[in-house]
């Protein structure tokens, strides 16, 4: 009696789980996947299957072009963080002591900032009249403020490697610090110089973490638009804010989907490559 | 036999607390040295000090005739097996032993064949491709030992080793080491808290208790002629009498003790009222019949079991106690407790302690 009882009460969780993954993830995925079969007829979704949208992508090459920029800016941000945040995360893995996770909580804080607001704080520092314009001509180094940091893509990576930074700090920073200090202790006892203690054995077992927050932060930046359209002017122009004007001014519903689609299925292609060399890397 | 390395007089404290004082001893070549103590006695500070891990606050570590106080790690001619082994989790059993030869630039084919010789050597030939986390602790034991010979040190630091298995697969392990010890003639450093292990596989052990070593001597050394009180009392067990000299001849020396007097055989440390103790194990004192060179004492308790049954006795005042063992079963079947028995110290083997 028990036991089907308990047979019965696994069943149900299982049953609600696989609910919640239908209702909340496969048919809002599945219904955005079909209306980039659709078509518009002015503001008229015509409910017909067509290649209409995918053949528009690859036709006008302004989208192709976008999408190899936006890839390129996404490849830009993510190398930045890994150079920034790897350091970071090493030395407060390593060297921080006992006061390691309070940074890390100080650097995690930023997270829970609204993400609109951490654009707009970047904006006033880097703006015309911002906070570095400022200081430079305070010090009598410039004229006239620097044009270098608003309204075109430098700010626009600037400002998404300060917002994404934590996300490839934290899971490099969780690798690295549960190695265990007698696991580097044994490398230097069997002849490894500080530097080849690094390369053989911290970096290959951190190595994962970073590839986890790396897969973080290039896909968060591949699809971002707000930030390109705050920070970024007429330069700025993204592929996540192609689709964002799809959705909500041109209201080609059934394009922009298409648009979000070719963005998936690519990110997912990356991120089953990126885990494929990782396992291979690893052999 | 020559020495190869050398520590003297080496002390360590962090901030205000003491952790060793005044350590010194010398490795022989091929020796397997224990250092034995109680957890938290700083045993594993000695070897992490041999390694380099820790510096010495004072004393000189000597290895062939030159300070190596200050030579990195990485320099050193010895290796550790570590307490949880440290085994690298990013590479496999192959790759962790061939580190170090691969660190020393090696060419492939040499690491490839020192590597399957060394596996070999342990046991683990058919494993080379497995991950240390796949592997039994006994096995990840194996090859952080393999790690280590395949260096080809001058000396084995080993901490603990044996700490976290199980006790069968321990002594498995303590009967694998003594013999691979003797196969690749390399000197090892063991340390243990565990005194029959310490016994079992050493040439010599260095007792450690209180920041100092009590004694350094083979296993033999330490049972037979304890130099403290604590080593009589450390090693099995031993009944320790307080005596005063009471007659000094030229043949004999007559004491006398809570337990009436009886001879010794002479002593040059010590002379007429002189007050001692005198330790004697409780294999070593006889029942026997009634003489003029016999004691008698009242059995308290009688522990039985069988062949190595052991009786507490006290003296008349019931205030002193003495532990005897090795009774003939014929002896022990007759006897209860309140009896009166004989019994003689086998005074060749006692011990004398001046305080």
């Amino acid at each position: 009696m028990n036991s089907v009882l308990n047979y019965f009460s696994t069943s149900i969780w299982t049953i609600v789980s696989f609910i919640l993954v239908i209702f909340l993830i496969l048919i809002p995925l599945f219904s955005f996947l079909s209306y980039s079969f659709f078509t518009v007829d002015g503001t008229d979704i015509i409910h017909e299957f067509s290649l209409f949208n995918f053949k528009e992508f690859f036709i006008d090459e302004i989208y192709i072009r976008t999408f190899v920029r936006t890839i390129f800016l996404a490849i830009i941000v993510m190398s930045c963080c890994i150079m920034l945040g790897y350091p970071v995360a090493f030395f407060l893995a390593r060297y921080a002591g006992r006061y390691k996770y309070v940074i890390l909580l100080m650097l995690i804080i930023p997270l829970f900032m609204s993400y609109i607001i951490k654009i707009y704080m970047m904006r006033s520092i880097l703006g015309y009249s911002g906070l570095i314009n400022k200081v430079l001509a305070m010090m009598g180094f410039i004229e006239k403020p620097l044009e270098f940091f608003l309204w075109n893509q430098n700010s626009v990576i600037i400002t998404l490697v300060v917002i994404l930074l934590p996300l490839i700090i934290i899971p490099t920073f969780t690798s690295l610090d549960k190695i265990p200090k007698n696991i580097v202790e044994a490398s230097f006892d069997l002849g490894c110089k500080p530097f080849q203690a690094f390369r053989y054995i911290i970096f290959p077992i951190s190595f994962p973490g970073l590839i986890v927050g790396s897969i973080f932060v290039f896909i968060l930046a591949l699809g971002d638009f707000v930030t390109p359209q705050l920070v970024g002017g007429t330069s700025g122009f993204t592929y996540g804010k192609i689709i964002y004007s799809n959705f909500g001014m041109a209201f080609n519903w059934p394009f922009g989907a298409a648009l979000a689609s070719i963005l998936l299925f690519v990110s997912v292609i990356i991120i089953l490559l990126t885990n494929y060399l990782t396992n291979k890397l690893r052999t | 036999m020559s020495e190869i390395l050398e520590l003297k007089n080496i002390s360590k404290s962090y901030g205000s607390t003491t952790v060793l004082e005044n350590i010194s001893f010398k490795i022989n070549n091929n020796e397997f040295f224990t250092i034995l103590g109680s957890s938290g006695s700083g045993k594993s500070t000695i070897i992490r000090m041999i390694g380099g891990f820790t510096k010495p606050s004072s004393g000189e570590i000597i290895f062939a005739n030159k300070n190596i106080n200050d030579e990195p790690i990485f320099k050193r001619p010895f290796n550790t097996v570590f307490q949880d082994y440290a085994l690298f989790p990013n590479m496999n059993v192959f790759d962790n032993v061939g580190f170090g030869l691969k660190i020393k630039n090696k060419s492939k084919e040499e690491i490839k064949k020192n590597v399957l010789n060394v596996l070999t050597v342990v046991g683990l030939e058919h494993f080379s491709n497995r991950m240390p986390q796949e592997l039994s602790g006994g096995q990840q034991q194996r090859v952080a030992l393999a790690r280590a010979i395949i260096c080809e040190p001058e000396i084995i630091l080993l901490d603990e080793p044996l700490g976290a298995l199980d006790a069968e697969l321990r002594k498995q392990m303590q009967l694998f080491l003594k013999e691979i010890q003797k196969k690749i003639q390399i000197s090892f450093i063991f340390i243990t808290h565990d005194q029959e292990e310490a016994i079992f596989l050493s040439d010599r052990i260095a007792v450690l208790n209180n920041h100092k070593f009590e004694q350094i001597g083979s296993p033999k050394d330490l049972y037979y002629s304890p130099k403290t009180t604590y080593m009589a009392k450390f090693f099995g067990e031993c009944n320790l009498i307080k005596c005063r000299v009471t007659n000094y001849d030229s043949e004999s020396i007559k004491v006398s003790s809570a337990f009436g007097s009886f001879n010794i055989p002479k002593n040059k440390n010590l002379n007429n009222e002189s007050e001692f103790i005198y330790g004697i194990r409780p294999e070593e004192v006889k029942l026997v019949r009634q003489s003029e060179k016999s004691i008698k004492v009242k059995i308290k308790d009688i522990n039985f079991r069988g062949s190595t049954s052991t009786i507490n006795a006290t003296n008349d005042n019931g205030d002193s106690l003495i532990k005897i063992q090795n009774i003939s079963t014929n002896i022990s079947k007759s006897l209860s407790i309140n009896d009166s028995i004989d019994i003689e110290f086998n005074t060749d083997l006692g011990s004398i302690f001046i305080e």
